[in-house]
């Protein structure tokens, strides 16, 4: 008897289920390695904000490399009959009925009333199921593939990001082709000089001082600002310097106890100190410093340079940098870099408010890109 | 469909209501207890031997009854008891005079066990040694008195009931005893609706006295010969085979496998697994299938396989139950089939 003519309906519905778990099982592995891909893009992204800046291409391209595996799987989980019956029973409720009848057509040459019969049921049962595979009761898309997509997304635009941001939301390392030219930065110190005028000034007041409120229980007695004496900032490599330029009119919005400092270190291009003879104090300027140490390693000076009258000990420069900036700065904002000196990146990562943020950020860019012979407002 | 086919389906639809009507007819006598109702007729029509175990007066004996009511076969009783003798079961030769003549000889007198259904009531109660008569009887369907063998009647069924092994008295059957029963059925107490309806029952009348023939004995023989008839495909033996060896402590599912070899001493045996194959078989035609699916097993497994494991020391001090940790087993088994 020739049993594969009788087995029409059977075959056709086996070899139909064959087909979609095979593409089931390559959707399933496509979507691992997608995963796969995901969470390198995710990691090297992450590593290329916060660590090391990475080429574009090495971060784009090494996630790819669980993608080149999908081939390898497709062929090796192509189902056999056997696989295709058992999962056509799980599929359809089938009770082993697929099991039973490919195993007789693919085994039994003699057929015994039973195994007819088995064969028979399969036959009219396959002719049900086929229209059932046809209009799968199952969701196209995989579960999860939104947050694959977005964690995809994520990784790209964590490698991407960087190069398309505005430089006053980003502090990138400059190449040397690209570094500001002393002239350029000091347009741009103006520039943002100009920016905190009568419209800005009571909203930058406001930030400060909401930083002051925010940041209170923050301080320990540690934190709080201690004068640097130009001995100490000789000891230190690589010590940034910021300065903020506070208008006198947001001076006289924070009250604090803060004290001027009398001599202020200068420092040399590139974030270096220079460390020799300090700047002759300017009539109408007062400048206080901050010194913090992140760890033993790390330490961190923000000045703010004010244009109050000497004659007004307000110190209000010391008073804010005491309560935002421990906050708004952390070990990772610091960069190391290669050749050893010590830059502020990604200040506007921190929980800061965001015009706050803004305003800090641009005196960061001017200080990581070239600083020198400023005035007003950046002295690396 | 061709003739062989058509006989064939016309088989596997007639054992369906057969069976089913079997299954009603016992539900008249026995309420409240369907899921021992159906086990115990996978075991009748498996042709095997079924022990049942339950508090006093939950109608255990009461099923014997009417399941022999039902089947048209002679039942005979044993009640076992601590001076039970073996040939009381088995019988044994008397020495008869005939009074045309003064010789006298011995003449082998069939015991209680010579009938198609055997009612062992309270076997744990005889004494090991009683218990062991039975085992011959079983196993090979005869008995061996005086180094003569006596056939017995087939199809031949022992249906035994037993007290919980807590109550004093008893003497836990031995593994290879258990071991024949093809079935072990927990009957457990009925429900306060099941027992509203005992009470309407079997308050003025003895339900088993109303019972009428629905299968005479060649129709039981022809069912229990068409179950060897079902197919089981090779992926049902290997999953079967799987089951058993879980059962000691080989399972894929890692953490039942470990939870298996801490607890079970020793997993159910190769009769163990004949009898789930047997039972499953009755269980697809029962369904209206000649073919054993994966579904069949797995509603077998318990009655089949809860006798056969025996408890680490361990375990069974600690109060371990087999039932859950076969469920356990055939969930995990379930998973990975």
């Amino acid at each position: 008897m020739n049993i594969v003519s009788k087995t029409d309906a059977l075959m056709t519905l086996i070899k139909a289920v064959q087909t979609r778990l095979w593409f089931e099982k390559t959707l399933q592995h496509s979507i691992t390695a997608l995963w796969g891909s995901a969470f390198l893009l995710l990691l090297l992204g992450l590593i290329n904000i916060f660590w090391i800046p990475l080429s574009n291409g090495l971060t784009l391209f090494l996630p790819l490399t669980p993608l080149v595996l999908i081939p390898f799987f497709i062929i090796r989980s192509h189902p056999n009959l056997a696989l295709a019956a058992k999962t056509g029973d799980h599929w359809f409720n089938g009770q082993s009925l697929l099991s039973s009848a490919v195993e007789i057509t693919q085994k039994e040459k003699k057929l015994t009333p039973a195994q007819m019969l088995v064969l028979h049921q399969a036959e009219q049962a396959s002719i049900q199921w086929r229209s059932l595979l046809k209009n799968p009761q199952r969701s196209s898309l995989p579960t999860g593939s939104s947050i694959l997509l977005v964690a995809l997304i994520s990784g790209v635009s964590l490698i991407l990001l960087p190069s398309y941001l505005p430089d006053t939301l980003l502090l990138k390392e400059k190449t040397n082709n690209d570094l500001l030219t002393s002239e350029n930065s000091l347009i741009e110190t103006k520039k943002i000089i100009t920016e905190i005028n009568p419209p800005h000034k009571q909203d930058f007041a406001l930030l400060l001082r909401q930083s002051l409120q925010q940041n209170k229980t923050q301080i320990s007695s540690e934190n709080n600002a201690t004068l640097i004496k130009k001995s100490e900032l000789k000891a230190n490599h690589n010590l940034p310097l910021l300065e903020l330029d506070v208008p006198t009119n947001e001076q006289q919005l924070i009250s604090t106890h803060a004290e001027p400092i009398a001599k202020i270190p200068s420092a040399n291009t590139q974030g270096e100190l220079a460390g020799t003879a300090p700047p002759a104090p300017d009539k109408q300027k007062q400048h206080y410093s901050k010194t913090m140490k992140f760890n033993s390693k790390t330490s961190l000076e923000i000045k703010l340079l004010t244009t109050a009258d000497p004659k007004i000990k307000s110190g209000a420069g010391v008073s804010t940098l005491n309560n935002f900036a421990p906050a708004a700065l952390s070990e990772k904002h610091i960069d190391r870099t290669h050749t050893g000196k010590t830059k502020i990146k990604n200040i506007y990562y921190s929980h800061l408010p965001p015009a706050l943020n803004h305003y800090i950020g641009r005196y960061l860019h001017a200080l990581n890109t070239n600083g020198k012979n400023q005035t007003g407002g950046i002295q690396p | 469909m061709n003739a062989s086919q058509n006989d064939f389906s016309g088989q596997v639809e007639r054992f369906k209501t057969d069976a089913t009507q079997l299954k009603q007819t016992l539900e008249k006598a026995i309420v409240g207890q369907p899921q021992l109702i159906n086990e115990f007729v996978t075991a009748i029509l498996a042709g095997g031997h079924v022990l049942m175990e339950g508090l006093p007066g939950l109608g255990k004996t009461h099923l014997t009854k009417v399941i022999a009511g039902a089947l048209g076969l002679t039942l005979s009783r044993v009640q076992c008891t601590p001076d039970l003798m073996p040939s009381d079961i088995t019988g044994s030769e008397i020495l008869l005079t005939r009074p045309d003549s003064v010789a006298q000889s011995f003449e082998f007198r069939p015991g209680p066990i010579f009938s198609s259904l055997v009612l062992v009531d309270e076997i744990n109660r005889a004494t090991p040694k009683t218990q062991a008569a039975l085992l011959e009887a079983m196993q090979e369907n005869q008995v061996t008195h005086a180094g003569n063998r006596y056939p017995l009647p087939r199809p031949f069924w022992i249906l035994a009931t037993q007290n919980p092994i807590e109550l004093e008295g008893t003497y836990p059957l031995p593994e290879a005893q258990l071991d024949r029963f093809l079935f072990k059925l927990k009957v457990d107490f009925p429900s306060a609706d099941a027992l509203t309806q005992l009470i309407d029952l079997t308050l003025d009348e003895e339900p088993a006295n109303r019972i009428t023939t629905v299968l005479d004995h060649t129709r039981i023989e022809n069912m229990m010969g068409l179950c060897k008839e079902v197919v089981i495909a090779s992926e049902i033996k290997q999953a079967a085979v799987a089951l058993i060896l879980a059962t000691h402590g080989e399972s894929p599912d890692a953490a039942i496998a470990a939870t298996a070899k801490h607890h079970i001493r020793y997993g159910a045996s190769p009769r163990g697994l004949q009898s789930l194959l047997r039972s499953a078989r009755v269980q697809a035609l029962c369904d209206g299938r000649a073919h054993v699916a994966l579904e069949d097993l797995e509603s077998v497994a318990l009655p089949a396989l809860r006798h056969r494991i025996l408890l680490s020391l361990e375990s069974e001090m600690t109060g371990t139950n087999s039932d859950s940790l076969l469920k356990e087993i055939i969930s995990a088994w379930k998973r990975h089939s």
